[in-house]
């Protein structure tokens, strides 16, 4: 059992020992060298004699059972191909999709991020406890004061996301840049991989025209030149290149096809007092103070830090660990869906320990001979557990071929709907879950099976164990425990992911309030010096529709302030004649400013009253169209039309409302439609960020090509950025909960398959053990029927009792998923009563053929089976 | 030491080996070949023990932790590996040898009083 703890050749060395002296004191006593020799010897006894008997107390013994086991095995496996290739292919499912499943929650959730000391960074954000929401951006306020105030971190630091517009590298491009606070890089602990990052004095406006470039675009822009001391020109400004991340740097961390490529120094008035949120923060806990610590900490800071900003009592600053933040959207559909490989890992497991039992009566025969040869209950027991193991690492091996497969599936599929994607591969530790759990599963099944057939009680009746044709009703009852077993597990998983698919197709169904096929969307960004004046802006606006308009295919096209499915602007609106609300978010709204040809690219239905008008410029008057969830909420019962409103971003300016047209989920799929307000653009504030919309006639994607060469006839300077079709971003709203729907299904599927493998096969057993008894039956008369019923009968309460078990604990269970589901309950009876009926179906479906095979028994064969 | 003498010694019993071994290493540290010549020696040379049959015992007393071992040099300057006695295997001893003692009394009882010396 143990290594040994002395060597073979010190034995050895011993002995040698002993001889020398024994013949020494022979010597001394008279005898000649030769004779003296001889007698020692004679004495000693068998010297190889000792040798092998010090060999066998050692290591060696266990070693050498060991190998004899799994030679024994092998051949065992090799003699019954059959059942291996069965029981190898189920096991190598489980692990496989285990496996699979690990490699990406170890990516997603275990994986440190590629920052030093990774553990200790946080990421700050802001609570509102009145409004809901814990994920706000921070108050200058807040940041500096914790800064100030708190001893528990190394650092804090903030930064702010954004984008530009980059020229002078053939088509203009939109680029994401992130501008950073003094010790951002430093907390980071990240250095440069060429240059430097920032000087303090370069975070002063004047000073601040320096940058930090990823290693991606240095390549694209510079290639193998050096960048250090290049220029590049962001939004029109010149802009010294200083520093370059190294390569698989990222910060903050953002969806595949976005990355941050610029970094830029944070050079203008942090001011305190601003009241916005609109800071990022992250914070580096000191060595040795936990975040428990770190919370307690700015809990007690917190009323010093609301005497100071009155405003703000309903807001708190929480801190989230930045590898939790990174993954904050999947972690719960990681851990559910690595819950429910688990199950079909156990399901995989409790199948293979069914077919070990059912070939453990001619196994109890081997059992018995070999205990009347002497062998010992342990020797047995290890026995069976090597060869468990050995079906377990066989399956295992093939599940790593499996799960190759499977991680190359998931990151084909799941492109948009997991973080870190491409970090999920085969690793290290993937491969020590996929060893560690393959040993565990060959202990669980090569142990159960081992309870009754190494039952001592065989020593004393050998002879009965040969003759008997039964297996005992220990395993009998084991094989039924285990039945039971899979068939509450599978129910629960089919619950769940039955469950996930009817809010699924509920949320897929749900009415988006505008047609999104036909619809091709883009951005623009006017940020850059030429369009520092509304009315430039304007101009460029309306040349590009015109020209976009005349482009063959297209069918109309309009601006908007933001898409549908990706989020709106919220504004606060006072309705004229009205008190004003004293304080708080009553009146706040989604803000659109549009062209008039929105509703019509979109097909927004119009409800009351007009659409607003090419004729609605800039010296007419103020009109608005609003929504029915605005009607509903400020105007219930009233005529909308006619009614005035003010501020949400036109000040005093009154604003009539002259329509009122259908809602749209701008928010997202699950998210309900808002009271929302549509301004005429050219009567508003003219953003320099605005998303074009154009219903096309052909493909949308084939005119993306002429429309960014019409738009670059404008402005060669002009880039366009993020061009998709409406469809794709419909498709992408629905992409997380499609992954982990589709991911779920597929499991509880399996499942379901293994257990009706499962229950097929006991129920082929049960029969093929009753042959005797139903011959007997058959002679004397019994019609089929009843044979039937006798076999079903057995095989009913095992699926009853399944069921009953698998229903109380999905009761239990998918409250889990309850925060993943969208407008069903996790108790949601229809999902349970069809996921019910489907495994009673499905359960006596699997035990029929088998019964039915058993009204075909011969009773002339079944008499004479013994 | 010659084979005359040799017929005539006693078989030891099974377990009394561990005993011996024990209750020589009283005396102090010894090597295998000390132990298997003392015990000779002290029972006047009539007790057989095959000095092989030793090292069996000697390992799983060792295993038991009731001596120890270190290899070191004897009288005449030859290495050897020496055997000394734990606490452990002194509490042994004292257990051994009363079991001991109240079996080879009981079984003298049992054969009753000695008949004549033959």
């Amino acid at each position: 059992m143990f290594w040994r703890k002395r060597k073979q050749s010190d034995f050895v060395a011993e002995v040698e020992a002993h001889l020398e002296l024994e013949t020494e004191q022979l010597k001394a006593q008279g005898l000649s060298e030769e004779e003296a020799r001889r007698a020692a010897r004679r004495a000693f006894g068998n010297v190889t004699q000792a040798q092998e008997r010090f060999y066998e107390s050692r290591r060696w013994l266990w070693w050498d059972h060991l190998v004899q086991d799994l030679r024994f095995g092998l051949r065992m496996l090799r003699k019954n191909p059959g059942f291996t290739a069965i029981a190898v292919l189920t096991l190598a499912l489980g692990i496989g999709a285990n496996t699979a499943v690990f490699s990406v929650a170890y990516a997603v959730l275990l994986k440190p991020l590629p920052y030093n000391d990774p553990a200790r960074l946080l990421r700050i954000y802001s609570a509102n406890a009145r409004s809901g929401g814990d994920r706000w951006m921070n108050s200058p306020g807040d940041i500096a004061f914790v800064r100030r105030m708190s001893s528990d971190f190394k650092g804090i630091t903030y930064f702010q996301e954004g984008d530009a517009t980059l020229t002078g590298i053939g088509n203009p491009e939109m680029i994401r840049t992130v501008t950073v606070a003094e010790d951002f890089f430093s907390a980071l602990g990240v250095p440069p991989a060429e240059g430097r990052t920032f000087l303090p004095k370069e975070h002063t406006q004047g000073r601040d025209q320096v940058l930090v470039l990823s290693d991606a675009l240095r390549r694209r822009v510079f290639g193998s030149r050096a960048a250090i001391g290049q220029t590049i020109t962001l939004d029109g400004r010149v802009y010294v290149v200083v520093g370059v991340m190294p390569a698989g740097f990222h910060f903050p961390w953002t969806e595949p096809p976005v990355k941050t490529d610029i970094w830029l120094p944070w050079s203008f008035p942090f001011d305190p007092a601003s009241g916005n949120r609109d800071v990022a923060a992250i914070a580096r806990l000191k060595p040795g103070v936990t975040l428990r610590q770190a919370e307690a900490q700015l809990a007690a800071l917190r009323f010093s830090l609301v005497r100071a900003f009155p405003n703000d009592a309903d807001w708190k600053l929480r801190l989230v660990p930045l590898q939790e933040d990174v993954a904050s959207d999947v972690r719960l559909p990681i851990l559910i869906i690595f819950g429910a490989v688990s199950f079909v890992l156990l399901i995989a497991c409790a199948n293979v320990a069914n077919l070990i039992l059912a070939r453990g009566v001619v196994r109890q025969r081997e059992m018995a001979v070999r205990t009347a040869l002497g062998a010992g209950r342990v020797r047995l027991i290890r026995q069976l557990l090597t060869e468990g193991a050995l079906l377990s690492l066989t399956g295992g091996g093939v599940g790593l071929a499996i799960a190759v497969c499977g991680i190359r599936a998931l990151r084909s599929t799941a492109t948009t709907a997991i973080p870190r994607l491409a970090e999920v591969q085969l690793n290290g530790p993937v491969l020590l879950f996929t060893l560690a759990s393959s040993l565990f599963v060959g202990l669980l099944f090569g142990l159960v099976p081992a309870l009754p057939t190494s039952n001592p009680a065989l020593r004393d009746g050998p002879r009965n164990a040969l003759v008997a044709t039964g297996g005992g009703t220990r395993g009998r009852s084991l094989n039924r425990f285990l039945l039971i077993t899979q068939m509450a597990l599978s129910l629960v998983l089919l619950i769940g992911a039955g469950l996930m698919v009817r809010s699924f197709l509920l949320l897929t169904s749900v009415n988006l309030g505008f047609q999104p096929d036909s619809v091709l969307t883009f951005g623009t960004d006017l940020s850059g010096a030429n369009y520092s004046s509304p009315d430039r802006r304007a101009s460029f606006y309306q040349q590009t529709l015109d020209r976009i308009r005349a482009v063959p295919g297209v069918e109309s096209a309009a601006l908007a302030s933001s898409l549908a499915l990706t989020g709106g602007i919220g504004v606060a609106v006072r309705i004229e004649g009205r008190p004003t609300p004293q304080r708080g978010d009553e009146t706040n709204v989604t803000y659109q400013a549009i062209t008039p040809d929105y509703f019509r690219v979109m097909r927004i239905p119009l409800v009351r009253g007009r659409f607003i008008s090419p004729s609605d410029g800039k010296d007419t008057s103020a009109v608005l169209v609003v929504n029915q969830a605005f009607v509903r909420k400020f105007f219930p019962g009233m005529d909308p039309l006619g009614q005035r409103l003010y501020g949400g971003m036109g000040g005093d300016k009154r604003r009539e409302v002259v329509g009122v047209v259908g809602d749209v989920r701008e928010e997202g799929l699950a998210i309900g439609p808002s009271p929302e307000i549509y301004v005429p653009l050219f009567q508003a504030w003219v953003s320099p960020g605005m998303a074009y919309v154009v219903r096309t006639r052909a493909e949308p994607l084939s005119l993306a090509p002429t429309i960014r060469r019409e738009i670059l006839d404008v402005d060669k300077n002009q880039p366009i950025a993020q061009i998709q079709t409406m469809e794709q971003i419909l498709y992408g709203a629905s992409a997380p909960p499609r992954f982990r729907t589709e991911l779920l299904s597929l499991f509880s599927l399996l499942a379901l398959v293994l257990t009706a493998v499962g229950l097929y096969g006991v129920t082929a057993y049960l029969v093929s053990q009753r042959t005797h008894e139903i011959g007997v039956r058959i002679a004397l008369g019994a019609p089929p029927v009843r044979i039937l019923i006798l076999v079903l009968r057995e095989s009913a309460v095992l699926i009853g009792a399944g069921i009953l078990l698998g229903l109380v604990g999905a009761m239990g269970l998918t409250r889990i998923v309850s925060t993943l589901l969208f407008e069903i309950k996790p108790t949601d009876p229809a999902t349970f009563l069809f996921v019910s009926s489907l495994m009673l179906g499905v359960g006596f479906l699997a035990c029929y053929i088998p019964a039915r095979r058993a009204t075909k028994v011969d009773p002339m064969v079944a008499l004479r089976y013994e | 030491m010659s084979t005359q003498k040799e017929k005539d010694r006693l078989e030891l019993l099974q377990g009394t080996l561990d005993l011996l071994i024990l209750r020589t290493l009283i005396f102090g540290p010894q090597h295998g070949q000390g132990i298997a010549r003392a015990i000779q020696q002290t029972s006047e040379d009539e007790l057989l023990v095959e000095h092989g049959a030793l090292y069996p015992a000697l390992q799983r007393l060792e295993e038991r932790g009731w001596i120890a071992a270190d290899w070191g040099t004897s009288a005449n300057n030859r290495k050897a590996r020496f055997y000394t006695l734990t606490r452990v295997g002194r509490k042994q001893l004292v257990k051994e040898t009363t079991k001991w003692r109240r079996l080879a009394a009981a079984i003298g009882r049992v054969l009753g009083p000695e008949a004549g010396k033959g």
